[in-house]
């Protein structure tokens, strides 16, 4: 086994003890991957309901992005039960292993580590696929035509030189809506800010930048991705900036492909310097320039040798 | 940037050159088949370590792995057929891949066609805007023209 596989094994037996932190993440998991297959199931209603308002040619792109979400949905879910049984399995032989012995302990801890890892995998994927559908159900609603911009026009506006006052109206109805706690309802507290997202000035949108820079209690639980296109370059890099050690796998891949290069470049400066250990590169390394990723790889290989 | 799907191929290839099963590089690396199918399916690109330690294993550079230096080119009736979908989006956005934004924006989702739309905004993309303003939402309409008009 290489110098970097002895790394990461290290770096996650050093963590897990037993298989309560998976059977919590089963249980985050399971939450989510519920909510995600209800908006898919809500998105195959929608487009039913409105297939003979839409254009032929993206009728038959939405049916194709179905039929890949339903094939994902299926893979997800073998995975996840898979790897519920092997939690299952865990418990049984810890009840069954003598763990005193340390060659026990290493063989349950090598098994809680790889559900740990696979599970990562999976809560990932289920985030990617609620991205997926949410954007589905979003294109399903703008190719119905007229029939959604004549519901859509409740919110927006009056007259167009009654804008600033609707966008206020708006933005403080937002303002109050964001007061509840959204901890398990993320994609709802997305969605509303995101319709008011392309009514916001340049000025309101830096100002929500600054409310997650600064960790702003109304911005928890946001999902930045969803943010992110509507702000400046210089924002993005912000925000990345202040955020990059505290993100997940997941969210770190979803923003870094809206910082700039120079940024991130600056970044494997520091990486290879040994300043920024706590940042995950393997979330970030695919979205660098050839340069970069090779830096990146070059000092892996020298610190591995 | 990596295309996770080229990658994927790139590792499949490898393993069936070897008469390797899934499982069986799995193994080899200490991940889960699971693991292994997500990466080979190009869902998501391996971490730094896996992509040394198959390099090992093939025998081949983290260059030939991961894919670099590989030109590739588009389906214009699906520019995402086979690619990783940030990285068309990138590669229009930094010019390296040039497609007529108006007849592929369809494709796009709601947030890629807002990042596209911000980068028309700020004139890092050309574009014609007549044929492309018909095409666009109220609410992307607002958000391409708003600051200017006001």
């Amino acid at each position: 086994m290489s110098e970097f596989v002895n790394r990461r094994r290290a770096r996650r037996l050093s963590d897990e003890q037993d298989n309560t932190e998976a059977n919590e993440k089963i249980e985050i998991i399971t939450n989510d991957f519920n909510i995600a297959k209800g908006q898919f199931e809500s998105a195959v209603k929608l487009f039913n309901e409105n297939k003979e308002r839409i254009e032929d040619e993206i009728v038959l792109s939405l049916e194709e992005r179905i039929k890949e979400i339903t094939e994902d949905i299926q893979i997800v879910e073998e995975d996840f039960n898979y790897l519920k049984n092997k939690s299952d399995d865990i418990e049984k032989r810890k009840s069954k292993l003598d763990l005193k012995r340390p060659r026990n302990q290493e063989r349950i801890l090598k098994m809680v580590e790889d559900l740990l890892v696979n599970l990562d995998d999976i809560e990932e994927e289920v985030e990617d696929l609620t991205d997926v559908i949410m954007d589905l159900y979003e294109d399903i609603e703008n190719s119905a035509g007229e029939y959604y911009k004549g519901k859509k026009r409740s919110y927006r506006f009056e007259s167009i030189e009654d804008i600033s006052k609707v966008i206020n109206k708006a933005f403080d109805k937002l303002k109050d809506t964001l007061s509840f706690d959204f901890t398990n309802d993320r994609s709802s507290k997305t969605k509303t800010l995101v319709a008011l997202l392309p009514y916001l000035e340049e000025e309101e949108l830096n100002e929500i930048a600054d409310m997650i820079i600064n960790n702003h209690e109304d911005m928890k639980g946001l999902k930045l991705a969803t943010i992110f296109p509507f702000l400046s370059t210089e924002k993005c890099d912000e925000i990345f900036l202040a955020k990059m050690t505290s993100l997940n796998q997941g969210e770190l891949s979803s923003i870094v492909p809206f910082v700039s290069q120079k940024v991130l470049s600056s970044l494997v400066d520091e990486y290879i310097k040994g300043n920024v250990s706590k940042v995950n590169m393997n979330a970030i390394y695919p979205f660098l320039s050839q340069e970069d990723i090779k830096r990146i790889f070059f000092y892996e290989l020298k610190q591995g040798n | 940037m990596i295309d996770s799907y080229e990658v994927g191929r790139k590792i499949s290839s490898l393993r069936l050159s070897q008469n390797l099963t899934q499982e069986e590089l799995a193994e080899k690396l200490y991940v889960t088949r699971q693991a292994l199918s997500r990466w080979e399916r190009g869902q998501a690109v391996p971490p730094v370590e896996i992509v040394v330690e198959l390099g090992r294993i093939f025998n081949v550079s983290f260059d030939e792995i991961l894919c670099l230096n590989e030109t590739f080119d588009v389906d214009p009736e699906n520019i995402f057929k086979n690619h990783d979908r940030q990285l068309i989006i990138n590669r229009i956005i930094s010019g390296d891949l040039v497609v007529n934004i108006p007849s592929i924006f369809y494709q796009l989702s709601p947030l890629e066609r807002i990042h596209i739309l911000s980068k028309i905004k700020d004139e890092t993309i050309k574009t014609d805007l007549n044929e492309l303003i018909v095409k666009l939402t109220p609410s992307e309409l607002k958000f391409l023209g708003g600051n200017k008009n006001e």
